[in-house]
């Protein structure tokens, strides 16, 4: 917020900036950017016409007068959008309709960042079972039903694992990514030892679930255990910091996208 | 003088903005502040209808912008300054050209009318 402004004068012009680009079918970056100049000139022009009026409602509306029609600065405005930013804009929308459907904030609860999980988990496993009955059908096989209890083996192990992952997703998110006080470093050294341990249970688990005896897990190399801790931390550690940076994109996006504008 | 706005000013507005971003970089405020100045008063432009006509500007390449990096404003909203870019000063030799050209039709046939 600009601090020679009133709070209430900032939203004002906000919302009259909001309400000329809202409609353009424009990525957010650009629509940000649009955003912040225009918010700029318009505090520039109230600026000037402060003095000149005697109530600060007097000079906002010199300003929206001298700002223009907003409708015919959105046409305008929206008009210039190249075809190839309308189409980066559709393809924005739909990743945005996913975002609506399935909401990961590592700040919920932890009874609702599971719920969160399980419905992901709930649409894959559907998603899997739904290609997986194409392929059959394709390939003309039926399915054999000797294989019932490994399969519901695997499948609980993946959801348990896939589970595991978001947990530690939320672990790393709230004691790497989060300001956390002076001991970022040692919770985040504990957050992930914990994890490295349950991943290599994880791991040997899958392992006897398919080779179904003790000596082949015990058999398995430290190569073995070494290279899957390295990937899971580094699976976790990376989709931490996409969140992160997704969530940090989309915090000065979100302080327009929700002001509400009256008609 | 009767003001000149709307319509009669849309159509040449890309090429008054070249001009006065000959004379250096500047913001939208400054930009209007320069055509304000030229005109001496009588250009009438509403000036949110300014940002269209630079993002144009800008999507082809006749301009170049960058956010403004002084100290003084780093509390509020950042401004963008406008550059002329080698293409924008080629349009705007271009544009006095084709104006030349306007000028002299236009104005041979309406000396001719009076």
């Amino acid at each position: 917020m600009n601090e020679t402004l009133s709070a209430e004068t900032n939203l004002a012009l906000m919302k009259q900036v909001e309400r000329a680009v809202r409609p353009i079918p424009a990525i957010r970056k650009r629509k940000l950017q649009m955003r912040e100049e225009l918010l700029a000139h318009l505090t520039a022009i109230y600026q000037e016409e402060l003095p000149r009026h005697p109530n600060e409602t007097a000079a906002l509306s010199a300003t929206f007068n001298r700002f223009g029609s907003l409708a015919e600065i959105s046409a305008e405005l929206a008009g210039g959008v190249s075809w190839h930013q309308r189409l980066a804009y559709r393809e924005e929308e739909v990743s945005r309709l996913f975002d609506r459907c399935v909401v990961l904030r590592s700040e919920d609860s932890l009874f609702c960042y599971t719920a969160n999980v399980v419905k992901i988990l709930v649409m894959v496993g559907a998603l899997t079972l739904l290609l997986y009955g194409a392929l059959l059908w394709l390939l003309k096989q039926t399915y054999d039903p000797l294989l019932l209890p490994l399969t519901l083996q695997l499948v609980v192990h993946s959801a348990v694992s896939l589970l595991c992952f978001f947990w530690a997703i939320r672990g790393i998110d709230q004691v790497w990514f989060r300001p956390a006080g002076g001991f970022r470093w040692a919770a985040t050294a504990a957050v992930t030892m914990v994890w490295l341990f349950v991943f290599t249970a994880l791991s040997f688990a899958s392992w006897y679930i398919v080779s179904g005896s003790h000596e082949a897990c015990v058999a398995r190399t430290p190569d073995f255990i070494l290279a899957n801790m390295f990937f899971s931390m580094t699976g976790v550690f990376l989709t931490a910091w996409c969140f992160h940076n997704a969530r940090r994109n989309s915090q000065p996006h979100e302080v327009w996208t929700k002001l509400e504008l009256e008609e | 003088m009767q003001g000149i706005s709307g319509d009669t000013l849309r159509g040449h507005l890309e090429s008054l903005v070249l001009s006065v971003l000959e004379r250096g970089p500047a913001h939208g405020l400054e930009v209007l502040r320069r055509l304000e100045e030229a005109g001496c008063g009588s250009l009438k432009l509403k000036e949110g209808t300014l940002y269209p006509a630079l993002y144009r500007m800008e999507e082809s390449g006749l301009l170049k912008a960058e956010w403004e990096d002084s100290p003084e404003r780093k509390r509020g909203p950042r401004r963008r300054i406008y550059r002329l870019t080698p293409k924008g000063k080629r349009q705007l030799a271009a544009g006095r050209v084709k104006w030349q050209e306007f000028v002299e039709v236009i104005g041979g046939i309406l000396g001719a009318a009076t």
